[in-house]
């Protein structure tokens, strides 16, 4: 028990110390700038028509590396803050090619690849009434996108074709996003005053977020690009 | 006092001195290498020249298959003299010229396909040194080189031949001396050796394509050097190109019904140029708060 009232007393400590430093509500900002890396696994496999599991024979358990960008405009601040955004991304998943049933089986000399291209055309709500009147250095906020993937499949470095066919295209969804931003100004007040005068950083951010994503072309059929991941990354308000 | 002027005379013509420097080239280029087929070939050495004042001798160059001196050895061949007022800076000599076919005791005929010899392209003039006197040597700087190579390098070897779909690909390793590959390729015990692929050396791999899966083919490279010798072939190694499936043809395989393309965008029954033309309002959203902002 003593244990944690220290920790409840040291974090008041650390948050009373830090007052005023995000609490300047006259810092405006109207551009956020997001970086962020996240484990992107395609719900491929789930397609209705499928017999088989295609992802997992050919890429493992694993996900892919996504990495993401993300700008977004504020444009209403008066109860946390409202906008739109644009985010872009790039992320390829590398594994062998099997070969041919009716060739042999196993693994084959050659690589395969699906590489894809998220776009996300985004509302953004972001609520830091905590930061900007409490002093608590924490913005949970939301986001909903409309999403489109362009994707493609390579074999061997080439573009894989079968019976006519190309290994690309792009798929249309919706995703939601959930997310909580730490804001880094707390604990580097002078520093980030620095980052205000000198460069226009007005806010900086370490953030997680969950992403929930419906990318199937609205139900069609087809290439199921839906996926639930984690991303992580660091932001910037100007 | 009276030292004075010879102290700063002899600093004057050292300085002089040290700045002195001779550049040569054969063909243009620091290095060339020559095969026996191009003995008759013409070969182009120029000079260039910091500065030519002081000098107090013709400028002599010349090709030895040793070191450069301050002067040509005997068997140095050919020899060149050149005046440091000449504007022609060039001389031509043949393949056949070189001294490793003119010394009595060599033996060697231009053609010779059993030595590789380098030879050094070398230059000395004189110009006046301390006290005007012509005693001071400067030679050329870096001496390009000319090699005759008459031996090929030895034979490459095949270290691993990759079955692929429709295709072979093959690792060589082989002497630095080679810098092509050259793959041959021909259905196990039928016919000649046909020449299916030539690659850079430093790749270290050739992907041999447009092969029928299910074939037993029979593969050899052979090695090229900068003179244009041909190794003897490597060892023969046998492959068969089998038929795989990248992700998109298992995916198609296990039931997928993507039919791929951009065909499918607008089957998600929406039109894709819908996005774009509302990514094309973001702007308009952003140049109408700057305008609030600026009035």
């Amino acid at each position: 028990m003593p244990s944690r009232q220290l920790t409840c007393a040291l974090a008041l400590v650390l948050i009373s110390s830090s007052a005023g430093a995000a609490g300047d509500e006259s810092s405006q900002r109207n551009t956020a700038l997001e970086l962020k890396l996240g484990s992107y696994k395609p719900l491929i496999d789930r397609e209705p028509s499928l017999t088989g599991t295609p992802y997992q024979d050919t890429f493992g358990d694993s996900s892919m590396l996504l990495f993401e960008v993300e700008g977004d405009r504020l444009l209403w601040q008066k109860f946390g803050a409202l906008g739109i955004g644009v985010s872009a991304g790039y992320a390829e998943k590398y594994g062998r090619a099997l070969i041919s049933p009716g060739s042999g089986s196993g693994l084959a000399n050659e690589s395969t690849a699906l590489k894809v291209v998220p776009l996300h055309l985004l509302g953004v709500y972001r609520f830091d009434v905590l930061a900007q009147r409490m002093n608590i250095p924490l913005v949970p906020y939301a986001k909903a996108a409309l999403v489109l993937i362009p994707w493609w499949v390579t074999k061997g470095g080439k573009l894989e074709t079968v019976e006519g066919s190309r290994g690309l295209g792009a798929k249309w969804g919706y995703g939601f996003t959930g997310g909580v931003s730490l804001l880094l100004d707390f604990f580097e007040p002078r520093l980030a005053k620095d980052f205000t005068s000198d460069m226009g950083i007005v806010h900086s951010y370490l953030f997680a977020e969950y992403v929930y994503e419906n990318v199937n072309n609205f139900g069609k059929r087809g290439l199921d690009l839906s996926s639930r991941h984690w991303m992580f990354g660091f932001s910037m308000e100007y | 006092m009276r030292y004075s002027f010879p102290i700063a005379l002899a600093l004057m013509l050292s300085s002089s001195a040290l700045a002195q420097t001779i550049q040569l080239q054969i063909d243009n280029s620091n290095k060339v290498v020559v095969s026996p087929r191009q003995c008759d070939t013409t070969r182009l050495i120029s000079w260039t020249a910091s500065t030519v004042a002081g000098w107090c001798t013709d400028l002599q160059i010349w090709v030895t298959a040793g070191e450069c001196g301050d002067s040509p050895g005997t068997g140095d061949t050919p020899q060149f003299t050149a005046s440091f007022q000449s504007t022609d800076r060039t001389f031509q000599f043949q393949v056949k010229d070189l001294p490793i076919f003119h010394q009595a005791d060599a033996g060697f005929m231009c053609g010779d396909t059993t030595i590789n010899q380098v030879h050094k392209i070398c230059a000395a003039a004189k110009f006046a040194g301390t006290f005007g006197t012509c005693s001071n040597v400067t030679r050329g700087s870096n001496p390009p080189t000319i090699e005759y190579r008459g031996k090929p390098p030895p034979a490459p070897t095949i270290t691993s031949l990759l079955e692929q779909d429709s295709a072979l690909t093959v690792e060589v390793s082989a002497s630095s001396d080679v810098i092509t590959f050259h793959v041959q390729v021909r259905e196990a015990g039928a016919g000649d050796f046909v020449n299916a692929l030539d690659f850079n050396a430093s790749a270290g791999r050739g992907k041999v394509e447009g092969l029928t899966n299910g074939t037993l083919y029979e593969v050899r490279v052979v090695g090229e050097d900068a003179a244009g010798n041909l190794t003897d072939p490597s060892d023969i190694v046998q492959g068969t190109p089998v038929k795989s499936d990248g992700f998109y043809a298992t995916y198609r395989r296990e039931g997928g019904a993507d039919l791929g393309g951009c065909g499918d965008i607008s089957g998600g029954g929406m039109d894709w140029r819908l996005l774009l033309i509302g990514l094309g309002f973001l702007p308009l959203l952003w140049r109408r708060r700057s305008c609030r902002r600026d009035s």
